[in-house]
């Protein structure tokens, strides 16, 4: 990935104040490292996005010395640092305000905490090492002897549980004692030439000057980044040609060259202080492990763990609590007291609508966020949060990656795709888990044309239901295929390669209910701040259409399509405009076609193909063009338009020439 | 790298590809026959029809290459309950994969152990679960 992804103009100050430095908390990903940042810190938790990315970061004061903040920084695997969350650790780690860093790492498998800790210890910062999830490393019969192991770093060693905070104090006594480790590692000759030769011009480094040039030598973009903005650009270029005439004396990268040294003394530390009996998990946790990833029966366990989701997001949380929420709070109960306010306090009419009219910011805007989409976050996070919590999610893109495969993606992609069928302007954002700019495009785009939103899915299924089952089928078929090719065709069309799927199936864990709900409210929190905005944009947007009188003229326009290539009356030319505006209106609209007796089967089932496929509402596009670019937006939109048309057209076509639904 | 293949009559090792007695043969393209260049006996090229592969390893309980020359061998090669130990990559795969692999602990003369094959490749490393792509489980080369 290339570093500019790691510089959009999105952010948020972080506002902690923290006169005491800051401690990183830094560890590869899965080995429990939000938890020991949870046992260390206080209640005021700000979760914000590193600056300039849009990287989420937690920060906390700590619970041992307030005036210093502990820092929980994005899982990295190895160093240099390759996808958008490890270069916000390794910005980090470049800080001049880090005054500690606690390295967390899984202690039944030591020579992965043991390869990231010896390059972090390179950089010279008071540093401790957190042997975490010491309890499954006795289950599975690894013991370390971390006095050794502190004797072989030369920095301190604390056996952690984090899960119960078993030596959490301990952690924090030493993090407060923290001193340099005094860790050292020698490379082939022809590179510690090469170290001496550029070490004179990174002196003023934040980290230790050789670190900084093993870091730039091994091709760090943010170490790149530093040195460029740091060192005179004659000297830059000396500084290249030394690393090129390094490169041309071994056939690896160099990175891979240091990485084979390191890798040499971590074995041999490894097996001075690790004993390992190798007992392999037992139990109902290794037992639903396996079987969650089985071939065959995955597919089961896949069905219930949706059906399940399923049940809670869609029909407790998109039906019972919006309906409670949407129709009874806010229909009944709000919204008439707040029209009645703001037209009294503000008797101009349009600026009183502006506020509490049709398109009105809350009327529209604050309701469709609070009582529409509030409730189906909330649930699906909270549902999202147990699935991220067991360790079930990574084992979700094992099962689903031969059908993303196809469409040029891997199962990493079924997140946000799933999380679709919620809110796709939510989905948007999640597209950044994904690891390159490719993927999160052809996501983007993907959730843009094929998925609907639990609003949109409500009211079509619930008026297809009213025809016959078979033009339900003949909906999905449709929807689903054309996700597919057109899946299929972009990943061809977009330069660059798929990348393969390789991800961790950390054992199953039950969650802890504690952090989940933390975790839902910090995401909430978020969704507030984040997307509601977004919300009032566009329908405040709307508001301006519909002042203009540009709507009515747009519709005009669009009627010789809908009649002529479309088959359906006049009328849902309105209907398709309003389902760019949101897409529930849209298909609301037709549902009062239909009930109005205007529109026959094909008809309908026709005008429930285009209108799903159709763009998607305008929140959704504003969140495109905030991720990504207004061009793209731009493209995504004018892409889809006519595709929504070409395959509505052609279903009316096909559906009256084999005579269904006369 | 080329295939060799033993005469099951005469012993004579050859490549079946180039030096086969029946490289001009009309219909030898597909056909699982091959003549040996030393004596002309006709002997089956397992690695070019299934349903031999299928019957052997009815037969003798062993899955497809494992009877190949050891270099040949990758992590996609090892049946599932398995496990080998890592010799090195292939050069076609990308640094920084390698290095994410290398991580993980899938280092030279690591042991590891293939769980599944399918729908991806599952193996396990130190106490690591690791899923991935079979194009890259081809790209990691071990011996038992």
């Amino acid at each position: 990935m290339s570093p500019s992804v790691a510089t959009r103009p999105v952010d948020i100050p972080m506002t902690v104040p923290a006169t005491g430095g800051r401690i990183a908390l830094v560890g590869q990903p899965n080995v429990g490292k939000s938890l020991l940042f949870r046992a260390l810190t206080g209640r005021h938790v700000l979760v914000a996005n590193y600056p300039g990315t849009t990287v989420e970061v937690a920060q906390a004061a700590a619970r041992f010395q307030p005036e210093v903040v502990v820092v929980d920084a994005p899982g990295i695997v190895t160093l240099p640092a390759r996808s958008e969350g490890e270069h916000v650790t390794v910005r980090l780690l470049l800080e001049r305000d880090i005054r500690a860093v606690a390295l967390v790492g899984d202690a039944k498998n030591l020579r992965r905490t043991l390869l990231l800790a010896i390059q972090v210890a390179e950089m010279g910062m008071p540093m401790v090492l957190a042997l975490n999830m010491m309890d499954e490393a006795e289950e599975h019969g690894v013991g370390v002897n971390h006095e050794l192991l502190a004797a072989h770093l030369g920095l301190p060693v604390v056996p952690t549980v984090a899960t119960v905070g078993r030596g959490v104090d301990d952690l924090a006594r030493s993090l407060e004692a923290a001193e340099e480790s005094g860790f050292r590692l020698a490379y082939p000759a022809e590179i510690e030439e090469a170290v001496a030769a550029v070490v004179a011009t990174m002196a003023c480094a934040p980290i230790a000057p050789r670190a900084m040039a093993l870091l730039w030598l091994a091709g760090d973009p943010i170490a790149a980044g530093w040195v460029a903005g740091n060192v005179a650009s004659a000297v830059h270029d000396e500084l290249e040609a030394t690393r090129r005439r390094l490169q041309l004396g071994f056939r690896e990268p160099l990175s891979s060259v240091m990485q084979a040294t390191r890798i040499a003394v971590v074995d041999r530390v490894a097996d001075a202080v690790v004993t390992d009996r190798r007992l392999g998990l037992s139990g109902w946790r290794a037992g639903l492990g396996r079987l969650s990833a089985h071939p065959f029966w995955g597919l089961p366990v896949l069905a219930g763990v949706l059906y399940a989701m399923y049940w809670f997001v869609g029909v407790f949380g998109a039906g019972m609590l919006v309906d409670a929420l949407e129709d009874g709070l806010f229909g009944t109960a709000i919204n008439p007291r707040v029209i009645d306010w703001v037209r009294d306090l503000l008797p101009v009419e349009p600026i009183a609508d502006f506020f509490v009219g049709d398109y009105g910011l809350w009327t529209t805007g604050m309701t469709y966020a609070l009582a529409l989409i509030l409730p189906i976050v909330v649930t699906f996070f909270l549902a999202f949060g147990i699935l991220e919590d067991s360790g079930y999610l990574p084992r979700l893109a094992v099962l689903t990656n031969r059908v993303f495969r196809a469409m040029g993606l891997n199962g990493q992609a079924v997140v946000p795709m799933v999380l679709g069928l919620g809110c796709v302007t939510m989905a948007t954002i999640t597209t950044r888990i994904l690891d390159t700019k490719r993927e999160r495009l052809l996501v983007i785009f993907l959730l843009a044309l094929a998925v609907p939103c639990s609003a949109q899915l409500g009211v079509v299924m619930g008026l297809l239901a009213g025809i016959s089952f078979a033009a339900t089928v003949i909906w999905g078929a449709v929807v689903v295929w054309v996700l597919l090719a057109i899946g299929w065709l972009a990943a061809r069309l977009l330069p660059g390669e798929r990348s393969t799927l390789l991800v961790e199936l950390p054992p199953l864990r039950r969650p802890r209910l504690g952090n989940v709900v933390l975790k839902t409210l910090a995401r909430v929190e978020w969704y507030l701040k984040e997307v509601v905005p977004i919300f009032l944009a566009g329908t405040a947007a709307l508001f301006v259409l519909d002042r203009l009188e540009v709507l009515p003229r747009i519709v005009s326009a669009a009627e010789p399509l809908v009649v002529g290539w479309l088959g359906l009356p006049a009328a849902a030319a309105t209907a398709f405009l309003m389902g760019f505006l949101r897409r529930d209106f849209g298909a609301a609209g037709l549902f009062a076609l239909a009930a109005g007796g205007l529109l026959s089967p094909t008809q309908l089932v026709v005008a429930m193909v285009t209108i799903t496929l159709f763009v998607p509402c305008i929140a959704s596009v504003f969140m495109i063009a905030r991720e990504r670019s207004w061009a793209t937006a731009a493209g995504v939109t004018v892409i889809i338009f006519p595709l929504a048309f070409l395959v509505g057209g052609t279903l009316s076509r096909t559906l009256t020439l084999v005579g269904w639904g006369a | 790298m080329s295939r060799q293949l033993t005469c099951s009559l005469c012993g004579h090792t050859f490549d079946p590809a180039a030096e086969a007695a029946c490289v001009s043969c009309p219909v030898r393209k597909g056909c699982p026959l091959v003549c040996c260049p030393g004596c002309g006996h006709v002997t089956v090229d397992t690695e070019r029809s299934r349903l031999v592969q299928l019957a052997t390893g009815l037969v003798h309980g062993k899955r497809r290459g494992q009877d190949s020359a050891p270099t040949d061998r990758t992590l996609a090669d090892i049946a599932p309950g398995d496990s080998g130990v890592v010799k090195g990559y292939c050069p076609s795969i990308q640094a920084s994969r390698r290095e994410q692999l290398e991580a993980y602990g899938l280092s030279a003369g690591r042991g590891v152990a293939v769980v599944q094959h399918a729908p991806v490749t599952v193996i396990r490393v130190d106490h690591t679960e690791l899923a991935l792509e079979t194009e890259l489980a081809t790209a990691i080369l071990v011996h038992r």
